[in-house]
């Protein structure tokens, strides 16, 4: 077995955080009913749905049940749980309507079996949440309870992730070494915003030094009400700190740009080249699927639409890319760390890949993961695919996502592929590389065969593809809803009237007049022309209006996590998709690390420590607080405890 | 409902939304009620719970500005 060049990956998985209220059926909130009815006013629909101070209460409370922890040290909070990894809430602006956004990372992992396993296990942790918070909600005056969308999009378009992250080692050319070190002292020079407003707030702080110093009662008549006024207005502080967020983006723009420029186009060059045509055209077995009403389509992935560059540092926005390299920002693993310019000459990188589905089955979730490992292993080798490289990548991504997995796209010399050819080309390629070599930690064989049949199911029988995709499982229950009641160019003619005029307008009308009386009027002039066109029918309104909500729903609630599974997790509990890791090793991972990473020290400390509030914890430290100790571990690969 | 293999190459060309399924040139997703599962309990009692009430599941799940 060979070691020194098996890579570190985890999973950051982005889930919107629902209330459920109880009264009503699993979906049914009747708050949203009354609000649709027109019931509805502020104060009760206030008091019905809890504040997301409340929601944000429960969830952490339901977290910590018989479960150790530390606080994550993280600009964003959270926590660490015993099992390595992490889960804490978005930081953003609150409205009332929002649901909110939880993040949950898998611990650092050496192996796909392993990412899979403890992806599964943070499902079971999130399942176990949604049982819990009904009691929660309960002693609080509310009833309900939280449930997790494991999806990427939401009803109004907005998008969330599931980046995948993986460790790779790049040899620095000398050539790229002097290009790199030419640009360090104008790198240098673009921090010069961040260096002032730094010593300014040093400055601040010595100044009020002083003031405490000089005057304490003062000062603490200050603290104090300072707090007092963070604990009444807890949005002032939400808007506080989104207010430090854009101020960093805004000065970090000219570095965020510069160093953007240098990493795609020297650093990460290799990787970005050889590896997005697989990253485009894996979306064929590892897309979640979704109904797109803008441009009539079911596609096979929820983030190529919606994925707008290759690579770049993402900090804020709808825009997104294949592959963000915000990860060289926020390193803070030592002198050579990626967040400063030396960072550009470390001879290991985290690459992170953002244009992934969340998956909930197996099959997608294990095989991105566990191929695109293989293709990292191939390409930190020497291995070019250069009859592969893609002529426009954004482009073919977003037709293979809507047209499906024969649609042709061109590659750079002038030939055209379909993305199922370009899937096999790579499997060629790597069967061939990994014959005759000596053993990974983990095995390939499984990955590689798993990948042939998939690929083979895609071309010679794709009905059976329902029992291991997403997109196949929820594009068969959508087929089951729609066929039957109507075709699909009539289904998506609709969904553009609906689109066009918004939700709201939908939920509330009773009638097809009724429907256009609701929408401002240029919405309306709009949407009659629209009707025009599409020649629909007015007496179908009702008809399809429900039909409309059918499949969104279908297309959401496929991805739900909680006490009351979602459709994804009820097909998967009938037997009818495929299993690769079984629930006792699921529930094992939900409370033991990964045994060959530091994920196990953090786990150690985690374990020790008795309560989350004595521990302060992040990827790359450990902080004791009672007695203050200082634990760096900055070598993910680094798994030894002090009582080994 | 043709399979792939009676699909001629000059027919393999992706359309959007047509009458019958998405894709339906290409043969990829026009007989999936030939899966073994397609009529199954389990997926008639989720289609049942798909169109309860909905318009307000779908309105509920607005992550808004939350997403990244």
């Amino acid at each position: 077995m060979r070691e020194e060049r098996q890579g570190i990956l985890g999973l950051e998985t982005e889930h919107v955080v629902l209330f459920l209220e109880d009264e009503a059926q699993p979906g049914q909130p009747a708050a949203i009913e009354r609000e649709v009815s027109g019931e509805a006013d502020g104060e009760h629909s206030a008091a019905t749905t809890p504040p997301f101070s409340v929601i944000q209460e429960v969830l952490y409370e339901c977290l910590l049940s018989n479960r150790k922890a530390a606080l994550s040290s993280g600009i964003k909070g959270g926590y660490f749980l015993e099992n390595g990894g992490s889960v804490h809430l978005e930081i953003y602006l609150h409205d009332p309507g929002d649901a909110p956004i939880l993040e949950v990372a898998t611990p650092e992992c050496r192996s796909p079996r392993d990412v899979l396993t403890y992806s599964r296990a943070f499902d079971a942790i999130l399942e176990d949440i949604s049982r819990l918070s009904k009691e929660s909600f309960r002693k609080r005056g509310y009833r309900g309870r939280l449930s997790f969308g494991k999806n990427n999009r939401d009803t109004r378009g907005a998008g969330f992730g599931c980046h995948e992250n993986y460790l790779v080692r790049i040899p620095t050319s000398l050539r790229e070494k002097i290009i790199l070190g030419l640009s360090v002292p104008i790198l240098g020079l673009t921090c010069f915003p961040v260096f002032a407003v730094f010593v300014g707030f040093l400055m601040l702080c010595f100044l009020w030094l002083l003031f405490s110093k000089a005057a304490p009662r003062l000062e603490a008549s200050a603290r104090r009400s300072l707090g007092a006024m963070a604990e009444r207005a807890p949005r002032l502080v939400a808007w506080l700190r989104t207010g430090y967020i854009f101020a960093v983006t805004a000065l970090l723009f000219p570095y965020v740009q510069l160093s953007s420029a240098l990493i795609r186009g020297v650093v990460f060059r290799t990787f970005i080249r050889e590896l997005t045509p697989f990253l485009v055209t894996r979306q064929i077995f590892a897309g979640s699927g979704s109904l797109d009403f803008q441009h009539g389509v079911f596609e096979l992935s929820q983030r190529s639409s919606m994925t707008s560059r290759v690579a770049n540092i993402v900090m804020l926005g709808r825009r997104k890319t294949v592959f963000d390299l915000k990860s060289f920002l926020f390193d803070r693993s030592g002198l050579f760390s990626l967040s400063t310019p030396l960072g550009l000459f470390s001879s290991t990188k985290r690459m992170s890949i953002t244009v992934g589905d969340s998956n909930l089955s197996d099959v997608p979730n294990f095989l991105k993961t566990s191929i695109t490992l293989l293709l990292i292993e191939m390409i930190e080798s020497g291995e070019s695919f250069e009859n592969l490289w893609l002529h426009r990548p954004i482009r073919a991504l977003q037709k293979v996502s809507a047209d499906g997995p024969w649609r042709d796209i061109r590659v750079t010399d002038a030939k055209s592929m379909t993305s199922l050819e370009v899937q096999r080309e790579y499997l060629r390629r790597a069967k061939a590389f990994f014959l005759d070599r000596e053993a990974l930690r983990w095995d390939p064989s499984e990955a590689l065969a798993l990948w042939e049949e998939i690929l083979n199911k895609v071309a010679d029988e794709p009905q059976l593809l329902a029992s291991d995709l997403d997109w196949s499982a929820k594009k068969l229950l959508l087929d089951r809803a729609v066929l039957p009641k109507t075709n699909w160019k009539i289904f998506f003619a609709w969904g553009r009237l609906f689109e066009l005029g918004g939700i709201a307008a939908a939920t509330a009308a009773s009638s097809w007049d009724d429907y256009f009386r609701r929408l401002s009027p240029w919405r309306r002039f709009q949407a009659r022309r629209l009707a025009e066109e599409l020649r629909l029918e007015p007496d179908e309104f009702s008809a399809q209006r429900g039909l409309h909500f059918q499949a969104r729903k279908i297309d959401l609630r496929y991805h739900e996590l909680g006490a009351v599974p979602g459709y994804q997790r009820a097909l998967e509990a009938d037997g009818l998709l495929r299993r690769i890791v079984d629930d006792r090793q699921v529930e094992s991972a939900m409370n033991t690390p990964p045994q060959d990473t530091r994920a196990r020290v953090r786990s150690y400390y985690i374990q020790q420590s008795p309560r989350p509030q004595l521990l302060h914890v992040n990827w790359n430290e450990i902080e004791l607080q009672n007695p203050l100790r200082h634990i760096p571990t900055p070598d993910p690969f680094f798994f030894r405890l002090p009582t080994d | 409902m043709k399979t792939v293999q009676e699909i001629d190459e000059s027919t393999l060309r992706p359309v959007k939304a047509d009458e019958q399924g998405v894709w339906q040139a290409s043969g990829a997703l026009a007989n999936v009620g030939a899966h073994p599962w397609a009529l199954s309990s389990i997926v008639a009692a989720l289609l049942a719970d798909s169109r309860r009430d909905a318009d307000s599941y779908v309105k509920l799940y607005n992550a808004g500005r939350g997403a990244e």
